[in-house]
């Protein structure tokens, strides 16, 4: 089945580079959230949330794509 | 003389000359690269966790969030005795002094308040008020940029330096 199929039917498989890039980006993101509400403690607790919340997105899509 | 300053009351830089402020400043606190080894302590994560401090260090001051608080307190002890107590207590507690000045109720000392685990660094203002002879009012505030909440860092280093010119000033104060 071609990507442009799966689209069709509403799954999109996301490639490899695209979790890589969400593993690295989200932490970075919600930490510099979390350190302009309350600086270093907030930039960590933000840092491990984006961690927590990319994981979960990864394989959220992994099981998606696993399942299609 | 500055033109400002009043009739009979000295000058701060006058009254501070003989202690050699400058020179009493100590060294504290931590360098940005040691927060994030604390709190990001795997290697390989550190930097990451670094680029997100900086970034939300830009971010918060190019949005302009800071956190500040403000603490009164009024000395029965005359302005010069006040005035040495304060720059000996913020030299003591590490805190550099990086602006002093007269004012036309007394005068003014900034310092930095130094990195540590709960901000990047920030800066504390000490107003001195002569009300009366024997009579002066310190307005402190505390003033952190880019970040909207600093843990009571503020508050705490106000009440410290507060609590070091009370123990400070009677050995300083001519009638102690």
């Amino acid at each position: 089945m071609s990507k442009a199929v799966q689209r069709s039917k509403g799954r999109r498989i996301v490639p490899a580079a695209g979790k890589s890039v969400l593993m690295v980006a989200s932490p970075a993101t919600v930490g510099a959230a979390g350190f302009v509400i309350a600086g270093p403690p907030g930039a960590a607790i933000g840092f491990l949330a984006g961690f927590i919340l990319s994981h979960h997105i990864v394989k959220k899509w992994g099981d998606h794509h696993e399942s299609n | 003389m500055n033109p400002i300053e009043p009739k009979g009351r000295p000058s701060i830089r006058d009254i501070l000359s003989p202690d050699g402020w400058r020179t009493e400043v100590g060294k504290s606190g931590m360098s940005e690269k040691e927060v994030a080894q604390l709190l990001a302590p795997i290697p390989g994560l550190r930097e990451l966790f670094e680029l997100s401090m900086q970034v939300g260090k830009a971010v918060g001051t190019a949005v302009g969030s800071k956190s500040g608080k403000t603490v009164e307190k009024v000395f029965s002890y005359p302005y010069p005795s006040i005035v040495r107590a304060t720059a000996r207590a913020l030299g003591s507690l590490g805190q550099e002094i990086t602006a002093l000045f007269d004012t036309p109720r007394g005068s003014t000392i900034e310092a930095r308040l130094p990195i540590d685990i709960f901000s990047l660094g920030g800066s504390l203002l000490l107003e001195i008020v002569e009300e009366g002879v024997s009579e002066v009012r310190i307005i402190g505030s505390s003033e952190i940029k880019g970040q909207m909440f600093d843990w009571g860092k503020g508050k705490l280093a106000l009440r410290e330096v507060l609590d070091k010119i009370e123990r400070y000033v009677p050995p300083l104060s001519p009638h102690a």
